[in-house]
């Protein structure tokens, strides 16, 4: 699973990239996402794919890394062109496969559906990538920090995720142990028709469940005793903050998505 | 100084009272040991001194303060708690962020928290450790880590419930050497739960609890000079204590009870020497 799939992982690295502001890369992932959607020349595809790119450089990570955690999307994306490719009834007609007749539009439809997929998934791995799980989550909270006066639990809700992200190693290997000990007694849900696998996941999702609860008691107790009284009227340790290049880069994206908007207008 | 007067307890929905009319004095800087079989009360008795469980009847008070569900936040500044499990009080995605995590409550500024977290990761020597994930962290750094972030809160007593009771033996020693210096050098109050009757005997005060009483308060000697007594209350006398009642039993005398190896191989040698 974990060398499988990327998205959401997270490697340290010290790039030009990974010091941006958490802020600064939704920003430039969201103006990212809106630009590809204004959009229809063909030319500023191209456009795209290098800004993709030189992220990617930027950030370090190695490409080869990339193509291999993201095969499950590079399949998505093949059969979507595919798939435009052979069902679309737009524009001039170019030959005849077994029946099919194919039009130049579902090449370009396709590739620019395609493309989007892509480039939006590539961007938002990179992300994660490059940005720890927690400076996530304090940038998340400092977008809907307005939404505290009407009353919603946003601090709370920063704090819920930051305690889930601190127990996902613990609560996998608890699983582990789990599974190992259910395995130990002769279950087995790796054979077998579907309805019986999933009744033998039964009895390693309830041990679990049950040290879930408990574990949750145990560290609501260990919070409590330290003082915890809520997550308003705290002060934070860790701290997000804007430093001149954030203050560019969210400059530069801005302008260009409007110069990209205008110019296709 | 902690004072618990008349002090009853019962957990909501039970039948039967943990205490029924307990009464204890705790003076300021003392290191206390309480010792008891399983279900004897003493996870229930710390958790009445901080606020976690409040007395049915009767008073605990911190610092001449009464401890009452508008009060216990103050004096949970005062009173640190570690516990038992390293893996269930880690509440931080890192090391420093566990540390941060008292200070934040409290509403510490952020130059001030910057400061005592690196002092207090420098008393538990997790220096190095501070920007680690508690899964890469071994259960004895853990619990060290708690330590720190209990320090960090700068409180005036630290109970401890059997924190030691999950490390292997180096984990402990360290553990249990970073209580006694900082007993020592800070004069904070220690209230230490065990089981381990070696370790209970490194305090100044043992405090036996069997079904809701005292049933011992004295010197660590004292206590382990009840001897086979220690059965009657579900405990274990440790090897020193059992080889010194055996020599009294051969009518060999020492000069005083030995409380740990140290003390009994001296006596040993002081025996042979006369001989
Ligand atoms: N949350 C609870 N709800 C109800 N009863 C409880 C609860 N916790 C403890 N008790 C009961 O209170 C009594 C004292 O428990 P306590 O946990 O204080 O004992 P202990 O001396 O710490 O034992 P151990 O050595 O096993 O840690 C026991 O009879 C126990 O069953
Ligand atoms: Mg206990």
């Amino acid at each position: 699973m974990k060398q499988s799939f990327i998205l959401g992982q997270y490697i340290p690295r010290d790039s030009f990239i990974h010091r941006l502001d958490p802020r600064t890369k939704i920003i430039s992932l969201i103006l990212f996402v809106i630009t590809m959607f204004v959009i229809d020349r063909l030319f500023i595809y191209s456009l795209l794919y290098g800004f993709v790119l030189g992220c990617v450089l930027l950030s370090t990570i190695p490409i080869t890394y990339l193509i291999k955690g993201l095969k499950p999307v590079w399949w998505l994306v093949v059969i979507t062109f595919i798939f435009h490719v052979l069902f679309q009834r737009d524009g001039e007609a170019l030959f005849d496969v077994f029946g099919f007749i194919i039009y130049d539009q579902g090449f370009i439809q396709g590739g620019e559906i395609a493309s989007r997929l892509l480039l939006m998934i590539v961007m938002a791995t990179l992300l994660t990538l490059t940005t720890p799980p927690l400076a996530i989550t304090d940038a998340m909270r400092w977008f809907l920090a307005p939404l505290t006066r009407l009353g919603l639990p946003i601090n709370e809700l920063a704090i819920m995720m930051a305690i889930s992200l601190r127990l996902i190693p613990t609560m996998t290997e608890e699983m582990d142990k789990i599974s190992k000990a259910q395995a130990a007694r002769g279950l087995d849900y790796t054979r077998g028709r579907l309805r019986d696998r999933l009744k033998a996941l039964l009895p390693l999702l309830i041990p679990l469940f049950i040290s879930a609860f408990k574990r949750a008691e145990a560290l609501a107790m260990a919070m409590e005793a330290r003082g915890y009284q809520g997550a308003d009227h705290r002060t934070s340790y860790r701290q997000i903050a804007f430093r001149t290049m954030d203050y560019i880069i969210v400059c530069l994206m801005t302008t260009a998505t409007v110069s990209i908007y205008l110019m296709t207008g | 100084m902690i004072e618990l007067e008349q002090v009853s307890f019962r957990y909501q929905n039970e039948a039967s009272h943990v205490f029924e009319n307990l009464n204890l004095t705790i003076e300021q800087g003392e290191w206390v040991a309480i010792v008891g079989r399983n279900g004897s009360g003493k996870s229930t008795l710390a958790k009445l001194l901080n606020g976690l469980c409040l007395a049915t009847s009767g008073v605990v008070r911190v610092n001449h303060t009464v401890i009452t569900s508008e009060s216990k936040h103050q004096v949970r500044t005062q009173i640190g708690m570690v516990f038992q499990n390293p893996e269930n009080q880690f509440v931080g995605t890192t090391v420093a962020d566990d540390v941060a995590f008292g200070l934040e409550n409290l509403a510490v500024p952020r130059d001030t928290m910057i400061k005592r977290i690196d002092q207090s990761l420098e008393q538990v020597d997790m220096t190095a450790y501070k920007n680690h994930e508690p899964s890469r962290l071994s259960g004895g750094q853990k619990q060290r880590v708690a330590l720190a972030s209990v320090l960090a809160m700068q409180p005036e007593v630290i109970v401890l419930d059997e924190a030691t009771s999950m490390l292997d033996p180096i984990g402990k020693e360290q553990v249990l050497s970073i209580i006694q210096e900082l007993h020592e050098q800070l004069d904070v109050t220690v209230i230490m739960v065990t089981h381990d009757l070696n370790e209970a005997a490194l305090a100044d005060r043992v405090i036996t609890l069997n079904e809701g009483t005292v049933w011992f308060d004295g010197k660590p000697r004292e206590f382990l000079e009840k001897g086979d007594q220690l059965h009657e209350v579900g405990l274990e006398p440790p090897f020193v204590t059992k080889v010194y009642q055996q020599l009294s039993r051969q009518s060999i005398t020492v000069t005083q009870e030995p409380l740990h190896y140290e003390e009994l191989v001296d006596e040993l040698w002081r025996l042979y020497l006369k001989t």
